[in-house]
């Protein structure tokens, strides 16, 4: 075959991958936003649903779902950056070390009477090298699991927040129970996210800052931590989209498909769109189509928005740091 | 208070790659020591293991001990950020902080507080925290000393990355000099200055010596003649000699000195 010809034959093939892509998406929102768009006015986004989910509004639903990702958020996002802190920053250091807690222990067995005396039966030597190899073991397993976490099934983290927050610690059905599920379910994205942007801090500056006398701590605080914020942000962004979205784990934790009133505590059960819109596609009549359609764009309409908002913090910080 | 360094027998490792050899010298306080050799020697790393910047370094090991005012800074016990607060580096590549120039020098300060006053020998001094304008008066009198203040006072507020490279070096040099420390350590503060602003750090230089013990790494040989009243030469980790500029330049004992300062080597 000619060789230019074969060349624009295979430019076309990858303008028509693409052009797939971009058509799936665009036929999705296109489809829910020109069945949807008739049904959302200012009732449908502040009253409760009436009459079988035909008449009213999804006012319940859309809370519900603002109160769990403000949750999953406040839950996540700080046990998330403090953990890819220590990831990146720390973990050259044993989680436990175990240097220092023997000592106590061997105190404590002492005034237990388990010892005679809180000396080391064989002195400590040449320790130091295992010790190196058994941290970096640590940190690595730390990595894997933290991989692994984010490929867990969401139904698998809905069961776990079934069995472990609504039946054993006895949460119940409630916002908490769910938040806390998919706190866990988002964990891995915005510790990945996080560790990513601060581990892309240049050397050079954490040099200058301890060079200036400042603690490991103070640097964090006062550069790798500001400096990383958009990346961050990221991570913000994606468990959004997550926490939003997801069905599985909150229909297991505390999403009803009906509930008169709004959730008057992180205690009580809620509803939110996801779920209500699985429940009245599978379950409900045609005269629900209006509803169905109308959750599923405001739905988009609410992660499109929140992430605008995190993608314009993020571009400010973005010029405020700059290298 | 004094600011004099003994260093015996410092050996430096990264992981198998002997960097430092046995090296000894003494430093005495308001001095300009400068120190030469060819590229690869040695030089930031001993200038690095002065204010434990080494330390950093997962693969890097240090051995020998450093007396600072008669002070084993090496002793486990020893507050390593006191040390560091103590000893001001300004490092071979500038290194600002992606923020406002203000903000790159009142950083540190911040950070310390303003020495209130001092308690006599020995003890910590009390220290209080800086008030907005005793800030704004030190960061100008960092950038003044840094020969800096003319280009930028009317854009403090603007990212330190907006600044030339050469720029960029003096307001590291001012960064350093707010903290203000005992000891400076310079590792070619000049090596991206034009003649002018090189003319104008070896005035600071000199200008610092009253107050400081100053050590610079440099491979400008005239530089290290005009200013430095010491110099050490290393060539390969070791300190070949070390002793009065004018005599390593005019007399050196050592043929190594002699063929690297000739420029037949290096
Ligand atoms: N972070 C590091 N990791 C591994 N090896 C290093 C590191 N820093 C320095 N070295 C090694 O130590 C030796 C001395 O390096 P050093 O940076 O002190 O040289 P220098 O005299 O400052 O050279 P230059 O004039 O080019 O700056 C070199 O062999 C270098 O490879
Ligand atoms: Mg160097």
């Amino acid at each position: 075959m000619d060789r230019k010809l074969k060349e624009k034959l295979l430019f076309l093939l990858f303008r028509l991958c693409a052009l797939v892509v971009v058509a799936t998406l665009a036929v999705l929102v296109g489809y829910v936003v020109i069945n949807g768009i008739g049904v959302i006015s200012w009732s449908f986004l502040t009253e409760f649903p009436r009459q079988g989910f035909t008449a009213g509004g999804i006012f319940p639903a859309i809370m519900g779902t603002l109160y769990l990702i403000a949750l999953v958020l406040v839950i996540a996002v700080p046990i998330g950056v403090l953990t890819a802190v220590y990831v990146s920053e720390y973990s050259d250091q044993p989680l436990i070390d175990f240097e220092k807690v023997r000592p106590r222990l061997r105190r404590l067995a002492v005034t237990l009477h388990l010892r005679k005396n809180a000396e080391p039966k064989r002195p400590a030597k040449a320790k130091k090298l295992r010790k190196r190899g058994s941290q970096r073991l640590f940190y690595r397993i730390l990595r894997i699991v933290i991989t692994n976490l984010a490929g867990v099934p969401s139904i698998v983290y809905g069961l776990l927040g079934f069995g472990m927050l609504v039946i054993f610690f006895n949460l119940g059905m409630s916002l908490i129970a769910s938040a806390i599920t998919l706190a866990f379910l988002v964990l891995p994205l915005v510790i990945t996210a996080s560790r990513e942007t601060i581990e892309a801090v240049p050397y050079s500056v954490r040099e200058a800052s301890l060079a200036l006398g400042a603690t490991k701590w103070q640097t964090i605080r006062s550069h790798v931590l500001p400096y990383s914020i958009p990346g961050i942000l990221t991570g913000v962004i994606l468990s959004i989209s997550r926490a939003a979205g997801e069905t599985a784990p909150i229909l297991l934790t505390g999403a009803l498909v009906l509930k008169q009133t709004l959730p008057d505590s992180i205690f009580s059960s809620y509803m939110a769109l996801p779920y209500q819109l699985y429940a009245l596609a599978t379950q409900y009549s045609d005269a629900t189509r209006p509803m169905q359609y109308g959750s599923a764009l405001v739905l988009l309409l609410m992660v499109v928005g929140l992430n605008l908002v995190a993608i314009i913090i993020r571009n400010k910080y973005r010029k405020k740091y700059r290298w | 208070m004094d600011g004099s360094i003994s260093v015996s027998n410092l050996n430096v490792w990264f992981d198998t790659n002997h960097a430092l050899k046995d090296v000894s010298l003494k430093i005495g306080k308001n001095e300009i020591t400068a120190i030469i050799g060819p590229s690869g020697c040695g030089k930031s790393t001993f200038i690095r293991c002065l204010n434990r910047m080494n330390d950093i370094i997962p693969k890097c090991r240090v051995e020998g001990t450093i007396h600072i005012d008669g002070e084993d800074i090496n002793n486990p016990k020893i507050d390593v950020v006191e040390v560091r607060r103590r000893i001001g580096m300004v490092f071979q590549k500038p290194n600002p902080f992606p923020k406002s120039i203000h903000e790159n020098i009142a950083y540190a300060p911040r950070l310390h507080g303003m020495v209130e006053s001092s308690n006599g020998e020995g003890s910590e001094p009390k220290r209080r925290n800086y008030t907005k304008k005793e800030i704004d008066d030190l960061v100008e009198w960092s950038l003044k000393r840094a020969a800096l203040w003319g280009e930028v006072k009317d854009r403090m507020h603007k990212s330190a990355y907006e600044l030339s490279g050469g720029q960029q070096q003096r307001l590291c040099i001012a960064r350093a000099l707010a903290v203000k420390p005992e000891i400076m350590l310079f590792d070619e503060p000049c090596s991206a200055l034009d003649p002018i602003a090189t003319a104008k750090i070896e005035d600071l230089l000199v200008d610092l010596k009253k107050d400081y013990t100053v050590i610079i790494v440099t491979h400008n040989m005239q530089q290290a003649a005009r200013v430095a009243d010491k110099t050490a030469y290393f060539y390969l980790g070791e300190l070949i000699e070390y002793g009065d500029t004018e005599q390593i330049f005019e007399k050196p004992q050592k043929k190594l000195t002699e063929q690297y300062i000739t420029g037949r080597m290096g």
